[in-house]
């Protein structure tokens, strides 16, 4: 076994467009998932979010970049290796209406995948798998509630017996009542296959509940990325803080608690991000130097990393304080109280 | 005291399909007075979109009302003609829809769109010219003289949604209703939407019907909540109460479900167990019984109307001190 399910490497992908120029989807991203671990990626429109999903299923290759699945590289697997990748990681997409045939049953969709792939399993038993009756094979798509269709695009996603999924979006179409039970069955199936996920998803409550390890992303870089509680519930990065503050808890105790602090402004356009630091334009810490200059995504201690001048040089300042090494980063401890 | 200001009396509304009449409100209801936000939240199929389209009058044209009031200080919408509601919706009642790009006419100059909802409810075009430079700024617009000459294509997805909400507000209407109105958007821009129409709220003493599926968005900017399911309100309370104390078995598993910061990392969420109920097969009795965790064999016999809580409305048989602690976690799907 590998030691990584997943590892991206400086992964770009850019869109030509006409007349808008090259929207910069992707540049330069690195992820690492051990098995059997879930890392969850947060993000709003254009954060590049769906496209690196689009990438590690290789329904596109990227312009630059490594991508190893399971220890394989997947970008430039050809044949019956990338035939065999493609079996390793599959996509569970937002709306299963439009991913099933509306004119094909249940059972004849699974039996499907099941027989191009010569699997010796049963549609039933893959619908059990997911916790659906046997007779929601007779079914069309459009018979089912959208919890079930969910369930049977899980069901296809698991019928090639993958290693890894990439989940993109998979409850935000879903009624409220539902979400709870596919998320649940979301974590048995994980536990119970040993797979490794990727979450991907704008709803940072649901991220935090479900990932080990959580990536923020803006206009296509990673901006923050580690354990799942220091980046959920003590983001450094103004921009997760901005997201945090701005994702409403379904809890007045908990939200009106929260300052509402609310960043100015919207995602630039990615045909032409801002120069420096890509949130600069909209952050409340922005300095000359976040004008200038773009903050690489720097490791610190327990496998976090932030991009962030401001914020490092105060990680920095207050790393020097607590080990009593040379703290020269002086007059910095102001400028973070700003944001929460 | 007075009437709160918009008010909505057993509401039915029936669609004619080809299988027959399907009503879709089975009597709804609910008030709204100066100044307050109510939120309307439910499901799918609930009928929260459908209560928006009633009280506004702008069905669609298989769908109507069968019985009920919608009260605006006390003139009844639903007993009126469609000419004279006509001259109320707009001017009286503004609306604001999720999507800002399909509402909003892409060949349209930005000015030319919002002064037309005033010069149609008889503001003269000089005065209407001013009122629209007024307004856009008012809904935080930079150089509103500039924008008015810009195309819809030319804004943002947040700016278009600021565009909608001129045009609901510049009339200077009593009521703001709001549909989903920030699903479409980002979160970062979504908080901006909401802090935009609280203030407009308190400087124009709107009374606000905001309709949406999301309970955070409720939590953060309603005074009191009309949960529906299967077309009625089934839980009608002050916000703080229904989040502290649901008096509905529906509201209460809802707010089980959801993750928060309380919950422990990745244990299983609790979750209502079934399948959301189907309007064209209602079963007998209380809609939401075949889900219940609460039901009881009077459930199934007769549906409950909304009855007093200690202070919240709940249409429910059984009382919370009498709620089977919930177990909904294990009682997993079959």
């Amino acid at each position: 076994m590998p030691d990584l399910a997943i590892e991206v490497r400086d992964v770009v992908k850019h869109y030509r467009t006409p007349g808008r120029g090259d929207v910069h989807a992707l540049d330069g991203v690195s992820i690492a998932v051990e098995p059997g671990r879930v890392l969850g990626i947060v993000g709003e429109s254009g954060c590049g979010k769906s496209t690196l999903a689009r990438l590690l299923t290789r329904l596109e290759r990227p312009d630059a970049g490594r991508i190893d699945v399971l220890g394989q590289p997947l970008a430039t697997a050809r044949g019956s290796a990338l035939r065999q990748l493609r079996r390793t990681i599959q996509l569970v997409f937002q709306d299963p209406y439009a991913s099933l045939d509306p004119r094909q049953r249940v059972g004849d969709a699974l039996t499907e995948v099941l027989a191009v792939h010569r699997i010796a399993e049963s549609a039933a038993d893959l619908l059990e798998l997911v916790g659906l009756p046997a007779t929601t094979a007779s079914r069309y798509p459009h018979q089912l509630s959208g919890g079930q269709r969910q369930r049977v695009g899980i069901a296809r996603a698991l019928a090639v017996r993958p290693k890894v999924l990439v989940l993109d979006e998979p409850v935000s179409a879903l009624d409220v009542s539902v979400r709870a039970e596919i998320i649940n069955l979301l974590g048995s199936l994980r536990s119970e296959l040993a797979l490794t996920f990727v979450f991907i998803s704008h709803d940072l409550g649901m991220v935090r509940h479900l990932a080990d390890d959580i990536a923020v992303m803006y206009l296509g870089k990673i901006v923050e990325y580690g354990p799942w509680n220091q980046v959920s519930d003590a983001p450094r990065h103004p921009y997760t803080r901005a997201l945090q503050a701005a994702v409403p808890i379904a809890d007045p105790r908990h939200d009106r608690a929260r300052s509402t602090h609310t960043v100015a402004g919207e995602v630039p356009d990615a045909a032409n991000p801002p120069t420096g630091c890509r949130f600069h334009p909209r952050c409340p810490l922005a300095e000359d130097i976040c004008r200038r200059e773009e903050p690489a995504l720097l490791p610190k201690s327990g496998g976090y990393r932030l991009a962030c001048h401001v914020m490092q040089r105060e990680l920095a300042a207050s790393d020097g304080t607590r080990t009593g090494s040379g703290a020269a980063a002086s007059g910095s401890a102001s400028t973070g109280g700003g944001v929460r | 005291m007075n009437a709160p200001l918009l008010q909505v009396r057993g509401l039915q509304t029936a669609v004619r399909t080809r299988a027959g009449e399907l009503e879709i409100l089975r009597g709804v209801d609910l008030a709204v007075d100066r100044g307050e936000t109510l939120a309307v939240v439910g499901e799918s199929g609930s009928g929260k979109s459908f209560t928006a389209l009633s009280i506004t009058g702008l069905l669609p044209p298989d769908a109507s009302i069968t019985a009920g009031q919608v009260l605006l200080e006390e003139r009844d919408l639903a007993a009126m003609p469609a000419k004279e509601r006509r001259t109320i919706r707009g001017a009286e009642i503004g609306m604001v829809y999720q999507d800002p790009m399909t509402s909003l006419n892409p060949v349209m100059r930005i000015g030319t769109q919002v002064a037309e909802g005033l010069t149609a409810h008889g503001w003269s075009k000089q005065a209407a010219r001013a009122r629209v430079v007024e307004v856009l700024g008012e809904v935080g617009l930079p150089s509103p003289e500039r924008l008015v000459r810009l195309y819809p294509h030319q804004l943002s997805g947040g700016m278009r949604q600021r565009v909608l909400i001129a045009c609901a507000i510049a009339p200077r209407p009593k009521a703001l209703i709001a549909d989903e109105p920030t699903t479409a958007l980002d979160v970062t821009v979504q908080q901006q939407i909401l802090d935009l129409v609280a203030r407009l709220r308190d400087e124009y003493g709107l009374a606000v019907i905001w309709i949406t599926h999301d309970l955070g968005v409720v939590a953060r900017i309603a005074d009191r909540v009309a949960v529906m399911y299967a077309g009625r309100v089934v839980e009608l309370a002050d916000t703080g109460t229904l989040f502290a104390h649901p008096t509905h078995p529906y509201t209460d598993g809802l707010l089980r479900s959801l993750p928060t910061p309380d919950d422990p990392h990745q244990a299983p969420l609790p979750q209502i167990g079934g399948v959301p109920v189907s309007l064209s097969a209602l079963p007998s009795g209380c809609p939401f019984a075949p889900r219940c965790p609460q039901r009881v064999e009077r459930c199934e016999a007769a549906e409950p109307d909304l009855a007093d809580r200690d202070g919240s409305l709940a249409a429910c048989w059984v009382p919370p001190e009498r709620w089977v602690t919930a177990t909904t976690s294990e009682a997993a799907h079959a």
